[in-house]
């Protein structure tokens, strides 16, 4: 696909609305499932300024998309710790909400 | 730009931002989990725009793949996420919106402030070489940080299966091979 013309501007707006529509789940979210797809949506608005920032300001080193790359790696790894921390919740306590998780010790 | 390319990125734009929407506002999980993929993929064509297509790839196979699946395996083992009764928003709910309502004002007030110094037309690159660069980075300038983050995702993968295994089935298994008599102690609570 060729590259539309777009203004970098187009993309911070978005990444922007992304990461408050991120940062609105990841307030009033209750299941901590929930809660984890806010922090993907984030870190997908994180992920897409990069990539912009990177083909609009310096094109010529590869930096920021190696900077994307190592995002979503800790993304997936991000993921995997936190379902399984949410299984192991859900294991000791029956439940997954976060504002019913008040003990240090199931 | 030609009519076709603003439809395209109109299309990309408005399927990521409803997709982001119904992810956290929807109150059947499930729903909100299966609203991650056109999200996912609405970010994907951004990459495509941006001629990353490693990164279209990358974005398809981990986060509308991987992420996805696992994200939907963790819902579906706990209970009552399919039940539009159950409340999914917590005491915050009107607080989240002021805070994530102010936070994007204030940032797009920056923005449009600082719209001067920012640069409008991308500069030509030759999107086919990206990913032969970008191999070639990995394993010279950037192996450090490429080797620790294998080693951050093995750690990662191991702590997952440490955390997610059942202790209540071995628990039980040594109880059995060594007091036969006396009751499993449930220290603690499977459902």
């Amino acid at each position: 696909m060729s590259l539309a013309n777009l203004p970098l501007h187009f993309f911070i707006l978005l990444s922007t609305v992304l990461l408050t529509i991120g940062l609105y789940g990841l307030i009033s979210r209750r299941n901590a499932i929930a809660v984890l797809m806010s922090i993907e949506i984030v870190m997908n608005a994180a992920n897409l300024n990069f990539a912009a920032f990177w083909r609009y300001l310096h094109p010529q080193s590869l930096e920021g998309v190696v900077f994307v790359l190592v995002t979503i790696t800790v993304a997936a790894a991000e993921v995997a710790v936190g379902m399984a921390v949410v299984l192991s919740i859900y294991r000791t306590l029956h439940t997954v909400n976060v504002d019913e998780v008040a003990q240090m010790r199931g | 730009m030609s009519t076709i390319e603003l439809a395209v990125v109109v299309f990309l734009t408005v399927m990521t931002v409803i997709s982001a929407l119904m992810v956290v506002t929807v109150r059947n999980l499930i729903h909100a989990g299966f609203w991650l993929l056109p999200f996912f993929l609405g970010i994907g064509g951004f990459y495509l725009i941006l001629s990353l297509e490693f990164l279209f790839a990358l974005q398809l196979l981990l986060y509308a793949g991987a992420v996805m699946v696992v994200v939907l395996f963790a819902l579906m083992l706990t209970r009552d996420v399919m039940n539009p009764r159950v409340r999914q928003t917590n005491r915050l709910y009107v607080a989240a919106i002021a805070a994530s309502a102010s936070m994007m004002a204030f940032l797009i007030v920056v923005i449009y402030r600082n719209m001067g110094g920012l640069s409008t037309l991308p500069p030509e690159v030759d999107a086919g070489s990206i990913t032969r660069q970008l191999g070639a980075m990995l394993l010279n300038e950037y192996v450090l940080p490429f080797e620790l983050t294998s080693a951050l995702l093995l750690s990662a993968m191991l702590g997952a299966i440490f955390l997610a295994r059942n202790p209540k089935v071995e628990l039980m298994e040594e109880e059995t091979a060594n007091e036969p008599g006396e009751p499993a102690a449930t220290l603690l609570h499977t459902p």
